[in-house]
């Protein structure tokens, strides 16, 4: 049986490293499966919870600021996150939107892929603008294969 | 005091705020009273109208889509209408009727994510709408469906949910499919009683008492709810075509915010978005629309900002019913396009956003390359006017502490839908008290 993959692109081309998640879904292209479905997004959280509600596996690739040197990928198993009771009111902040919202909002609803992966880069410029800084474009080939890799397990989970 | 994005989540999770989209509010006090207000905007328009120079006249719709993913059709069919008129070409017929179909779509999905998701929380006291779920699941349920039918019209009609692809000067690539219009009729059939259930729903909050007395702005056309058509019309008695909006409205630059503050022709700052729409057009709503509008109490025009979550939801049920009809009329045309060809000139374009009337301008070469490009979005346009509403706002409430005054800020802000660079809102709220 094939697994249910679908792989999301967050961010904004126009906003220089921003567009990284996008960027890496351009990679990829022609070395996924063909069952993958992808999908570009803005990161908002209603239509993230519809792209990957149902799926074996939904991995995020977006620009994420953690403090780490422009470039670092990080690769977060982000599963457990979809479980449990969400832990009060507060867990997330005033109304703003992303993907913390997405997984908490996934989780109340009952619209949570059983696995998830987040693949990030560190951005170094957030500027208008085009075309990734030289940093992050270094990124766009280890982050595509941290993507592929896991979309490969899942398909071999599924076969086995 | 900041609010950011997931503070008390673990470090994994928090660190995955999205920079885009930032919003401050300055508020400066002294001896009681305020003396001060400076909300800062961030918005990108002005880097979008220099990317456009140099462009092919056929580029605006799907470059100028990824400036809002929240109304990547509004920015679309203005600039389509501008760029049309610039070259001479009226698209009428079912193809003006798809896009107004798509236009639907984009007001479905729109209002209802912030009826649902970020406007309703704030009235019922919850901190966001997943803590609104915890406890209403159904509601927060039924607000998904909604939205999704929204999302699914655009993709029908505009091939992509976000940044639409099937949009081109003079028309479509492709024409919709008839079985997936039919389905979507019974969806929206669904949608209708939902979104008349919303309106109910938001009709029972309280209101603080509140009035927006500079001019309200919008379009009107002869027999239509204004989407794609109509002329600039206030409640003064503006009523001039969109060719002469910069002759109207003008843009000021102010040091604190990154976008231009539209200037209008009153004394007071004028406001566009769903109050001035409807009560603009309220007698040009469906018959079932107008029913909910008396139901929930609106009368014929609403002027309490608080209450623009009622006339969201009036909108809602307009906009399936719009959809419903165009639907059930619908006949497809010989071809998805006009042909455009390029000539020298200007053109004009300005269609109603969700949150308000968005205008564009070209100006082409005779080849078609764009040699200017005007873009004024409705949030602009509406800053001097919630800097206005904030500041009596804020004055009335100075015995709140920090927290609860940044809220009810928030709350008041959001009244007005603003474009905060579109997906993501912080507020960032720094009282100086004196």
């Amino acid at each position: 049986m094939n697994a249910r993959v679908v792989v999301i692109g967050v961010g904004n081309r126009f906003r220089r490293d921003d567009g990284f998640g996008p960027l890496v879904l351009d990679a990829i292209a022609g070395d996924l499966p063909d069952e993958v479905v992808t999908n570009e997004s803005d990161g908002e959280p209603t239509r993230l919870i519809d792209m990957w509600a149902g799926a074996d596996l939904a991995v995020v690739i977006e620009a994420v600021r953690r403090g780490a040197a422009p470039g670092t990928v990080v690769d977060i198993d982000a599963s457990h996150h979809l479980q449990g009771a969400v832990s009060g009111a507060r867990a997330v902040a005033s109304h703003s939107l992303g993907l913390a919202q997405a997984m908490a909002l996934g989780r109340v609803v009952g619209r949570t892929p059983a696995q998830l992966w987040i693949v990030g880069v560190e951005p170094l410029d957030l500027d208008l603008g085009e075309g990734l800084s030289e940093a992050v474009s270094e990124s766009l080939e280890p982050a595509s294969r941290r993507v592929l890799d896991h979309v490969r397990a899942a398909f071999a989970v599924a076969d086995t | 005091m900041t609010h950011r994005n997931g503070e008390t989540r673990r470090l994994d999770v928090a660190a995955l705020a999205r920079i885009e989209g930032e919003a401050s509010l300055h508020v400066a006090v002294r001896d009681g009273l305020v003396t001060d207000v400076q909300l800062s905007i961030f918005e990108p328009p002005r880097f979008f109208e220099a990317l456009l120079r140099g462009r092919a006249y056929t580029e605006p719709p799907d470059i100028t889509a990824r400036i809002c993913g929240i109304c990547p059709v509004a920015y679309q069919m203005s600039a389509c209408q501008a760029l049309e008129q610039a070259c001479g070409v009226s698209v009428d017929g079912q193809v003006a009727q798809l896009r107004r179909l798509l236009y639907c779509g984009e007001w479905i999905e729109s209002h209802t994510l912030h009826i649902y998701m970020l406007h309703a929380p704030d009235f019922l006291g919850y901190e966001s709408a997943i803590a609104l779920a915890g406890d209403h699941r159904d509601i927060v349920e039924r607000g998904l469906q909604l939205k999704k039918v929204g999302n699914d019209i655009v993709s029908m009609i505009g091939g992509r949910a976000i940044h639409p692809v099937n949009v081109r000067v003079g028309g479509f690539y492709k024409l919709p499919v008839a079985t997936d219009l039919e389905a979507m009729a019974e969806r929206l059939r669904w949608a209708r009683d939902a979104a008349i259930d919303t309106a109910r729903w938001v009709a029972t909050f309280d209101f603080p008492d509140a009035r927006l007395d500079g001019d309200l702005v919008s379009l009107r056309h002869e027999h239509e709810y204004p989407m794609n058509q109509g002329r600039l019309v206030s409640t003064s008695g503006l009523d001039v075509a969109v060719e002469e909006f910069s002759e109207h409205f003008t843009e000021a630059h102010v040091a604190h915010s990154t976008a231009l503050q539209g200037v209008g022709p009153g004394p007071l700052p004028h406001t566009v978005g769903p109050l001035a729409r409807y009560s603009l057009n309220s007698e040009r709503l469906s018959p079932t629309a107008r029913q909910v509008a008396t139901d929930t109490g609106l009368g014929a025009a609403c002027r309490n900002p608080f209450q623009s979550i009622i006339v969201r939801a009036v909108e809602v049920v307009f906009a399936c019913d719009e959809a419903l009809r165009i639907i059930e009329e619908y006949e497809a045309p010989a071809r998805p396009h006009l042909e455009v060809s390029a000539r020298a000139g200007t053109g004009h374009g300005c269609t109603e956003a969700p949150r308000g009337s968005l205008y564009h301008r070209y100006t082409l070469d005779a080849e078609g390359v764009i040699t200017n490009a005007v873009i004024v979005p409705p949030t602009a346009q509406n800053q001097p006017s919630i800097e206005r509403s904030l500041r009596q706002f804020v004055q009335s409430r100075l015995h709140l502490d920090d927290a609860e005054l940044t809220r009810q800020c928030e709350q008041a802000i959001r009244n007005y839908d603003p474009c905060i660079s579109c997906a993501t809102h912080f507020l960032d709220l720094r009282l100086d008290r004196g």
